[in-house]
């Protein structure tokens, strides 16, 4: 065979192998969840995606093309991680039908590549063991090496090749150690790539099973010698991080430090920001003469987009604390503890990955409840995604906290501030929890399936892997602020500006806009959770993105002229404690982001749920804005 | 009245991006592409929400 085979039609080794050429060969990475099968994805192809500590972190298909020491151009392929060709969850059916060439419109992968957890091949092996029934030549990768010679594990690393029949690389994927070698493999394996689809993998019954997991058990004891001194930093470490009482009391001293650093860091950049603005705005004002592009790029544009913009630095304060104790392994841990907690609001403890998803943004998190492979433990985990708070309500909570809580210190070392950020995402935890219990009993009766999870070892974060996430975070931000906010912006500041006031008018030119008349009609719904008709405006764009709410409140006061600084000032002096405090309740529960509306139809193939998660969470909203609103009254706020 | 013009080109401008990005379902915007299926690669949500997963 020609050495060409990857990347030139070779009729003579039949059509298959011809389109293999002519498209450039398909390598597929199968592994168990948390084998590094992404970071050896990022390693091969250079592309970036997020690299978690958590165990499945994958689950969408992903592509990318590589290049191999012999010039041959592959496409590799990131399959969701799985234990077994026996699917139990959706990702892993998606796994197993693309190694076996029947997923619909997916050609079937050439080569596999195994990835392995060299820390942990127990359950690997029996992986493995299915992959060779399907008849394609393989390759297999022995991720975190390092760690397992750190360890002390030997692996003889010739036997396992000869027992299992194919060759084995060690790897160190966050670090791109043996991807060479790893793309040197690849090449030697092209000669034997022939017609795929010869599937002869079939679901095995249970005396087949026992033998398998023998045999994975022999290979296991042949080739894997454990280290004379047993690891005991994990043991010590998860000794205090995973007790009932230690670990929950370290889980919220972390959250809680978190939360502290989003609010004390982050005023320097947050002030300059905010000064680069204001002088923007100032050019602006002083170059244009007075007309509506003046208004647009001072009032709408500058206004609204800078308002939003200037917490940055605190999202990426929260995402590199985050990013930081997924790195570590930790967040694996925090799910440990978590599920019993989950499991008494009837949540699957799976249910902790889309979870903590969501706080970075509902959407991936309803996608990756595809993890849970029971009906009705996916659909309730996708009902209360979106309580989880999202990356998008920082804006909104941040300006009313630095409007509305003062900059003092409680207990001698606590920010006030940070507490009441800290009470606002453990109100979004609470909610969803409870909310969780009430529809479990109400339309998905039955018991929780059990939860099984490997722990991760613990890992030195890396310091690229960590600044390289915390850029991309960045980046999403200000793509966002570029393209949707700033779209809503202009299309809020001509709703706030046209028709304009008739002649002999006395009010703010606002009054008689669209914005105006809609916020006026609303006002009579609003009244009585303390909202003013400039909220009212402010939450119909913040349908887009929730966000949009806070550019579209600094758009439609400086529309009104009332722009007399910062805007977390203004509303400080515009608004009572009250209606301050109803608006953060109403965002606890705020349904208001159409996409992550759209997601749960396409998850649930149904307008059913999506329908139901509107009208129950505007209900919460509605209801928690009026407690808050006539509770702080009360009290005299 | 330029200045009017450039406001109101700009207002119809971030329209009509808000009804392609936000308002329009994935498939229709698909259909008018005129592809079959999403590009390959993007995994996560894609360009629902920008989330960059």
């Amino acid at each position: 065979m020609s050495e060409a085979v990857l990347d030139a039609p070779v009729p003579t080794t039949g059509d298959m192998a011809g389109d293999s050429g002519a498209r450039g060969a398909r390598v597929a990475l199968v592994g168990n969840p948390n084998s590094g099968k992404t970071a050896l994805f990022n390693a091969l192809t250079g592309s970036r995606q997020k690299v978690a500590n958590y165990a499945g972190v994958t689950v969408e298909r992903k592509e990318g093309v590589a290049t191999t020491p012999g010039g041959r151009r592959v496409r590799i392929l990131d399959l969701p991680g799985t234990y077994s060709l026996r699917a139990r969850s959706p990702d892993e059916e998606v796994t197993r039908d693309v190694v076996l060439g029947r997923f619909p419109g997916e050609e079937p992968p050439d080569l596999l590549v195994c990835v392995a957890d060299a820390t942990n091949l127990r359950l690997v092996l029996r992986l493995i063991l299915e992959l060779k029934q399907v008849g394609q030549p393989a390759v297999l990768a022995l991720n975190m090496y390092d760690i397992a010679k750190r360890q002390g594990l030997e692996i003889d690393l010739d036997r396992l090749s000869a027992e299992l029949g194919m060759p084995v690389v060690p790897t160190v994927a966050v670090r791109k150690g043996g991807i060479e070698a790893l793309l040197e493999e690849i090449d030697r394996r092209a000669p034997q790539i022939s017609a795929p689809g010869a599937a002869a993998w079939h679901e095995p019954d249970a005396s087949e099973l026992r033998a398998a997991h023998k045999e994975a058990e022999r290979i296991l004891k042949a080739t894997v010698t454990p280290p004379k001194r047993p690891d005991t930093w994990t043991g010590r470490l998860d000794g205090v991080l995973l007790h009932p009482v230690a670990g929950s009391v370290v889980l919220l001293a972390v959250l809680f430090l978190m939360f502290q650093a989003v609010f004390t860091w982050a005023v320097p950049a947050m002030d300059a920001i905010d000064a680069g603005f204001g002088a923007l705005g100032g050019v602006v004002n002083s170059a244009l003469p007075d007309g509506m592009l003046k208004s647009l790029l001072a009032d709408g544009i500058i206004a609204g987009v800078g308002s939003v913009l200037v917490f940055l630095p605190q999202i990426l304060i929260l995402f590199f604390f985050i990013i930081l104790l997924e790195d570590f392994g930790y967040m694996a841990r925090a799910a440990f503890l978590m599920d019993r907690v989950m499991g008494g609001a009837g949540l699957h403890g799976r249910a902790f990955i889309p979870l903590l998803s969501s706080f970075a943004c509902a959407i991936p998190g309803i996608m990756a409840a595809r993890v849970i492979d029971n009906r009705r433990d996916r659909f309730a985990t996708i009902m209360v995604a979106p309580l989880m708070t999202c990356s998008a309500r920082i804006p909104v909570y941040t300006l009313i906290i630095a409007g509305f809580i003062p900059r003092q210190t409680v207990w001698g070392f606590a920010s006030l501030q940070g507490l009441v950020m800290f009470g606002l995402y453990a109100s979004g935890i609470a909610s969803a929890l409870l909310v969780a219990f009430v529809m479990r009993r109400l339309l998905w009766r039955g018991a929780v399936e059990p939860f099984i999870m490997e722990l991760p070892t613990y890992k030195l974060p890396d310091a690229k892997n960590v600044l390289m996430n915390v850029g991309q975070r960045a980046q999403v931000f200000l793509r966002r602020a570029g393209t949707i906010i700033l779209a809503m912006m202009v299309l809020v500041w001509f709703l706030s500006t046209v028709p304009g006031p008739p002649p002999g008018a006395v009010g703010p030119a606002i009054d008689y806009s669209f914005a105006g008349m809609l916020g006026h009609f609303m006002e009579p719904i609003l009244t009585p959770i303390g909202f003013n008709w400039q909220i009212g405006v402010a939450l119909i764009p913040g349908m887009a993105a929730r966000e949009v709410a806070v550019g579209a409140l600094g758009t439609v006061y400086a529309v009104s002229g009332e722009d007399t600084g910062a805007l977390s000032t203004l509303l400080s002096n515009q608004w009572s404690l009250a209606t301050a405090l109803a608006f953060l309740a109403w965002y606890v529960f705020a349904p208001q982001c159409a996409s992550t509306l759209a997601v749960v139809k396409r998850e649930t193939n149904s307008w059913r749920w999506p329908i139901i998660m509107f009208v129950y969470m505007i209900a919460l909203a509605y209801l928690a804005a009026f407690l808050v609103y006539h509770t702080a009254r009360a009290f005299g706020g | 009245m330029t200045q009017t013009l450039l406001a109101y080109g700009a207002t119809a401008i971030a329209a009509a991006w808000v009804v392609w990005s936000v308002l329009l379902p994935r498939s229709v915007k698909q259909k008018l592409r005129g592809r079959g299926k999403a590009p390959a690669g993007k995994g996560g949500c894609g360009d629902d929400c920008g989330c960059g997963d």
